[in-house]
């Protein structure tokens, strides 16, 4: 068993199994070596955010991990779909706030499954919607003027090829 | 893709003392900066508040978040995302407004996912866009200066390509355009020359532009325009060089264009060479890349089509969805029955309801709105179902009652018994709902008397009309051959007699059934009254009646259009002779001469009996139409073998048969018959003409003798 100690010094045990899904704690249980019975330290991820995180870990133990040298570029010529699995789904409705620590989370603790619900699922929230929803979504302010935004419909050269 | 960003590690570093510079989306230069702290600050803020609600669990969390959304404030289109100004989530505001209903469907509070494009690294974000297709990212590009300053970046150009990539069948991009300008080709959806905000799927592939109708026949000329034409290079017009777009003008003529554009920088570039081998070279290269683009064209026009059909099938899909989850709604409240019944109707005005007929999926806020009109139209269309069978059991029972009716009589029309008050108290009273046999049994009281006023009022009128010329005529005198009517309506004056008018058309005025009533809700049906305002009574032909009843020594003060009938006067009209001398005279049975040229002088039974008989024999054996008076419907003819047939075959029992046996004539058996009304008076006899054939002149009988 693993234990981890969160930033608000809440501290899990955890099976090393389902703790290992992230690679950045697999790296650093690799360096310390296994006897170590000290806890693992995650200052970016709160208590609230590692249970679920755990949740999900669990949930996937012993799927395979992708692997640690994935081709990117090949990675990047494939079709990306944002289909989320059915527990997925349900495990990632959650208000914008925890997807977003959730987020953070799962980049912090390299767990490429978890970034992956987590970016599919902001993805799917974007899609189809107008700049004005987006910016609605994400809070951004518009600084085009009138104009500038009638005119940036209609550019769509590079912007080193203006 | 790296997944662990700089700045997560740098953060890290950050704990431990190291300082690493962030890089996130939103990041801006100075310009953002003081915008960033008020973010900021509000997000202090945010927190707090949310602390308090995160006790409980999520979907709590988020219940009580979207309760309050329709709450929150966009106070203006650029100045929605102004925290430090305007925070949207304080419980203070006093000046929030309603939340547009595009923002509705957002999932959990508005405006969280700021902390998404300022905090988390560039990479995830880039990630995220990975996600998305072309046309999300060229909106994406459009929000703020910082996204397009990303997007629109050659170093962006993976991640267009990756979004590209997500977009199934799509060809690869051409050559000309980078990759926010094919975007922009594929999925802009409107015209890109009016730029009306209407969708215009109407994309000209090979000049890379969506255009409408209307602007592209405004914008690009004819291939056979004789200026276009003329402006060619030779070269120009003998091959295939230059881009064209195939348009219909309408639905016939199909017409191509050109791009005046293109062809002035293909003359250019071609005008700029020097020599002709290198403008046969130039001419075989652009023909290569008409070809690659025709190629393309197609090969786009092919994903574009399968596009708009997935998204109509889509569409019709997410259609069908609603209008099943809709009518489950309905059955949870006892109206799916009526829907259905309507769906499977010829006018299916259930599916084709605006409310029902909506790409949108129901939801419980949504089906709140709805269900109150969709009530009232099933509640109006089960109201006109209900009296499209009550009509059509009055128009059973009137066609009962019709059948059987004496036409020597007035008899109403449909239309006239849907007028009467009572019927259309019975039709329009919904109130108790009673079944077919108790509606049919209330309409079956009534209408007797609903039809024995109307011919009592009718009669009245058509009295009336007489008493204009006669004062003192009654009821009694309409049956008299002096009563002589006409319709002022046909060009002719059309003759008739009590009670051909209540079959002639010209008293016959449509009306639709609804309006009549004054009732919406009622099928929509034409129907049929009876009118007088065209009937007049004709002095003019009533004078000639009257003579004519004279020259037969019967009284015109008695004498009716049957006694007529009997007396057979034999009319000439002394002005339509024909020939000379007169070898060929005009005769008139009754009641044709009633009908005749009133100005034409008669002579009326003025002839020998031989040649009475000479006469006669020329008339046309023209049988006038009766009707049996038992059977009322039964078509007959004046012809004593036909009527008897039928009254031996159909009335045997009603009829004494000895009195059949013995009958010579038709008068015989008068009360068994009588002359059809529904027959014009034109149309019961037609006038003859009898040509008298001369003995040989004397001097005629010398000649032959002589040959």
């Amino acid at each position: 068993m693993i234990v981890v100690k969160t930033s608000d010094n809440e501290t899990f045990t955890v099976d090393r199994e389902v703790v290992e899904r992230s690679v950045l704690i697999k790296n650093m249980l690799d360096d310390i070596g296994e006897n170590s019975e000290q806890a693992i330290p995650l200052p970016n991820v709160n208590s609230s955010v590692l249970k679920k995180v755990l949740e999900y870990c669990e949930h996937h133990r012993g799927e395979p991990l992708p692997a640690a040298d994935a081709d990117t570029s090949q990675e990047d010529t494939r079709k990306r779909s944002t289909d989320i699995s059915e527990w997925d789904q349900k495990f990632i409705t959650v208000d914008q706030e925890m997807l977003f620590e959730i987020i953070l989370a799962a980049n912090y603790l390299d767990i490429k499954s978890l970034l992956d619900v987590g970016c599919k699922t902001v993805a799917n929230m974007i899609k189809g919607k107008t700049p004005e929803e987006i910016r609605k979504l994400f809070n951004i302010v518009n600084d085009f003027t009138p104009e500038e935004e009638a005119q940036i419909k209609k550019e769509n050269e590079w912007a080193e090829d203006r | 893709m790296i997944r662990r960003s700089q700045r997560i590690q740098g953060r890290n570093k950050e704990k431990g003392g190291t300082q690493i510079q962030k890089m996130t989306v939103s990041e801006a230069p100075e310009s953002t900066n003081s915008r960033k702290r008020a973010r900021e600050d509000e997000k202090e803020e945010k927190e707090e508040e949310n602390a308090k609600e995160y006790d409980e669990d999520t979907d709590v969390v988020v219940q009580k978040r979207r309760k309050k959304t329709p709450k929150q404030a966009a106070p203006s289109k650029l100045t929605v995302a102004s925290p430090s100004k305007d925070d949207q989530y304080s419980e203070s505001s006093t000046r929030r407004q309603r939340m547009p209903e595009h923002f509705r469907k957002v999932r959990g509070r508005f405006g969280l996912l700021e902390r998404l494009a300022k905090d988390v690294p560039l990479d995830v974000i880039l990630e995220i866009f990975c996600y998305l297709d072309p046309w999300d990212l060229l909106r994406l590009a459009r929000t703020s200066r910082d996204l397009r300053n990303l997007l629109m970046s050659k170093s962006s150009e993976s991640t267009w390509r990756i979004a590209r990539d997500n977009i199934e069948g799509l060809p690869p991009r051409p050559e000309d355009l980078n990759e926010p300008q094919y975007a922009h080709l594929l999925f802009e959806p409107y015209c890109h020359i009016c730029r009306h905000s209407g969708r215009c799927e109407t994309v000209l592939w090979k000049f890379r532009i969506r255009a409408c109708k209307k602007c592209t026949l405004a914008t690009f000329p004819s291939t056979r325009n004789p200026q276009y034409i003329d402006n060619l290079p030779l070269a120009f017009r003998r091959t295939i060089i230059l881009p064209e777009e195939r348009i219909e003008q309408s639905s016939r003529t199909i017409d191509f264009l050109a791009n005046r554009e293109i062809t002035d920088r293909y003359k250019a570039e071609y005008e700029a060479l020097q020599t002709e081998y290198d403008r046969n070279a130039w001419i075989v290269r652009k023909k290569e890349a008409n070809a690659i683009l025709m190629k393309h064209s197609h090969l786009c026009e092919q994903w574009h089509r399968a596009r708009l059909d997935d998204r109509a099938d889509e569409l019709n899909d997410i259609r069908s969805r609603r209008k099943e989850a809709i009518l489950d709604r309905l059955e949870e409240i006892g109206w799916r029955d009526e829907a259905e019944m309507i769906m499977t109707g010829c006018n299916d005005t259930f599916s084709d309801h605006k409310l029902v007929k909506q790409s949108k999926k129901l939801t419980d806020y949504g089906w709140r709105t709805i269900k109150d009109e969709l009530v009232k139209l099933l509640s109006a269309e089960k109201r006109r179902r209900i009296l499209s069978s009550r009509y059509d059991y009055i128009k059973e029972d009137y066609l009962g009652f019709r059948s059987q009716a004496d036409f020597r009589e007035p008899f109403p029309r449909l239309g006239d018994i849907l007028m009467a008050k009572v019927i259309q108290a019975v039709i329009t009273d919904t109130s108790k709902n009673p079944t077919e046999y108790l509606f049919r049994s209330k309409v079956m009281e009534r209408l007797p008397g609903v039809i024995d006023k109307w011919k009592a009022a009718k009669t009245r009128e058509i009295v009336r009309i007489m008493q204009k010329a006669r004062p003192t005529a009654t009821v009694d005198d309409l049956h008299l051959a002096t009563s002589v009517f006409e319709c002022r309506s046909c060009g002719i004056y059309d003759p008739m007699y009590y009670p051909q008018m209540f079959s002639h058309m010209c008293c016959v005025k449509s009306y639709s059934l609804p309006k009549l009533m004054k009732d919406e809700h009622l099928p929509h049906h034409i129907e049929y009254s009876w009118t007088s305002t065209v009937i007049a009574f004709s002095e003019a032909r009533s004078e000639i009646a009257k003579t004519i009843i004279q020259a037969c020594s019967l009284d015109p003060t008695t004498a009716t259009s049957v006694d007529m009938y009997a007396a057979d006067p034999l009319v000439e009209c002394l002005t339509c002779k024909r020939g000379s001398p007169e070898s060929s005279r005009f005769f008139m049975r009754w009641p044709t001469s009633i009908i005749h040229n009133v100005e034409h002088p008669l002579s009326i039974n003025s002839f020998s009996e031989e040649e009475r008989e000479k006469i006669v024999a020329c008339r046309s054996e023209i049988r006038l139409p009766l009707l049996c008076a038992h059977c009322h419907n039964h078509q007959l003819t004046d012809d004593l073998s036909t009527v008897l047939a039928h009254l031996k075959e159909v009335h045997s029992e009603a009829i004494d048969a000895t009195e059949l046996e013995n009958c010579m004539k038709l008068a015989d058996i008068r009360k068994h018959w009588y002359f059809s009304p529904f027959s014009a008076l034109k149309y019961v006899s037609v006038p003859f003409r009898y040509e008298e054939i001369l003995p040989p002149m004397p001097s005629d009988v010398a000649l032959i003798k002589s040959d």
